[in-house]
């Protein structure tokens, strides 16, 4: 079905059919609140607050986006309002590169080279960087998570990403880039922690 | 090695964008091993074999949700419908039943009908009508709770 005619049907009375709109969305929904807000009892709360937000105020959607961004909006909207409730900090984009970085690089770069002759060695590597990777972007602050997670997971435009933040796509660019900087630098500081 | 590193940010152009860099980038790369080593680690922390799995929630989001949406405008619709069709029955039908004996009397008057015909065509008519207004009433209900079913369907199997 047409996301149109979805919505003009749920507008006319078919309030069953909202679960539709649910089940296409709460995927960008989930990563959203959980890249923003680690209790898992508030993440509960918040996910069916947005969602009743979002059926209230669904005869104001303009259909000028997707109404996956409008819901993304409302999803960021939400949590940022309870971030500032229990006054939560953004980003502070003073992430230093680790002094040995140099060394680090060259060690992993060896790991990691496809020509390493041990294959299931490699593999095994490489599982326990996506895992480093993980613990290292948990690490970040909320909005680095979120931007990160929305253009490299998600695979949403700049334009979508500016439109859920409501910041210009310069900012969401800047922030982008250092928040990709502090994720790399977090993960080298994390990496040489563990071959120490 | 030409001129000093590349600067993160061109690092990350050249590993996310690769074919849209200015050829110098790739110039340096090429003769960089610091540089080179650092785009790679760019591309393998983005790359969809680092991509973490997507969170969900741990419960039923949909059915929690959509337990708490006020009750569907659909029922009211319904009764409203409901109720339109019982008065239009009954009102027609009392007015075909004061039509008829007005009729029927008139014509028991000049003594062209007997009072057993009489009697017989007020319970033919009366019985015509409750049967008209009960099968309208019946299809009307059943007519409603199919679409109230198929619309429930639709809710949970679209996604
Ligand atoms: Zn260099």
């Amino acid at each position: 079905m047409e996301e149109k005619d979805l919505i003009n049907r749920i507008l006319r009375g078919e309030s069953a059919l909202f679960a539709a709109i649910i089940k296409q969305t709460q995927g960008l929904v989930a990563q959203i609140v959980f890249k923003l807000v680690k209790n898992p009892e508030d993440r509960k709360d918040l996910a069916q607050d947005i969602y009743l937000k979002a059926y209230k105020n669904l005869s104001t959607f303009q259909f000028q986006s997707k109404l996956s961004t409008w819901i993304g909006q409302i999803a960021y909207n939400t949590c940022l309002a309870y971030l500032d409730k229990k006054k939560l900090v953004l980003p502070d984009g003073h992430d230093s590169a680790h002094e040995n970085e140099e060394t680090l690089l060259e060690y992993l770069s060896n790991k990691t080279l496809s020509s390493t002759d041990n294959e299931t060695e490699q593999l095994l590597f490489r599982a326990e960087l996506a895992e480093l990777i993980q613990a290292a972007l948990d690490t970040l602050p909320p909005m680095y998570r979120l931007l990160i997670t929305l253009y490299h997971y998600e695979e949403l435009s700049y334009d979508e990403m500016s439109a859920i933040t409501n910041l210009p796509v310069g900012t969401v660019k800047n922030y982008l880039f250092r928040a990709r900087k502090a994720l790399k630098n977090r993960l080298l500081k994390n990496y040489s922690n563990e071959i120490l | 090695m030409n001129k000093e590193h590349l600067s993160d940010s061109e690092l990350q152009e050249y590993s996310l964008n690769g074919e849209n860099c200015p050829p110098q980038f790739n110039e340096h790369i090429q003769s960089c091993n610091f540089c080179r080593q650092k785009a790679e680690l760019y591309q393998l922390m983005f790359s969809s074999e680092m991509k973490p799995e997507a969170p969900i929630f741990d419960f039923d989001l949909t059915q929690t949700v959509m337990r708490q949406l006020p009750v569907p405008q659909s029922t009211a619709l319904e009764k409203s419908y409901t109720i339109y069709w019982v008065g239009a029955s009954v009102f027609l039908s009392a007015g075909a039943l004061i039509y008829l004996i007005f009729m029927t009397s008139r014509g028991f008057l000049f003594g062209k009908i007997t009072p057993m015909t009489l009697g017989i065509s007020i319970t033919t008519f009366l019985a015509i009508f409750a049967v008209l207004g009960i099968d309208i009433f019946q299809k009307h209900t059943k007519q409603m709770k199919v679409l109230q079913s198929e619309l429930q369907q639709l809710g949970s199997l679209a996604v």
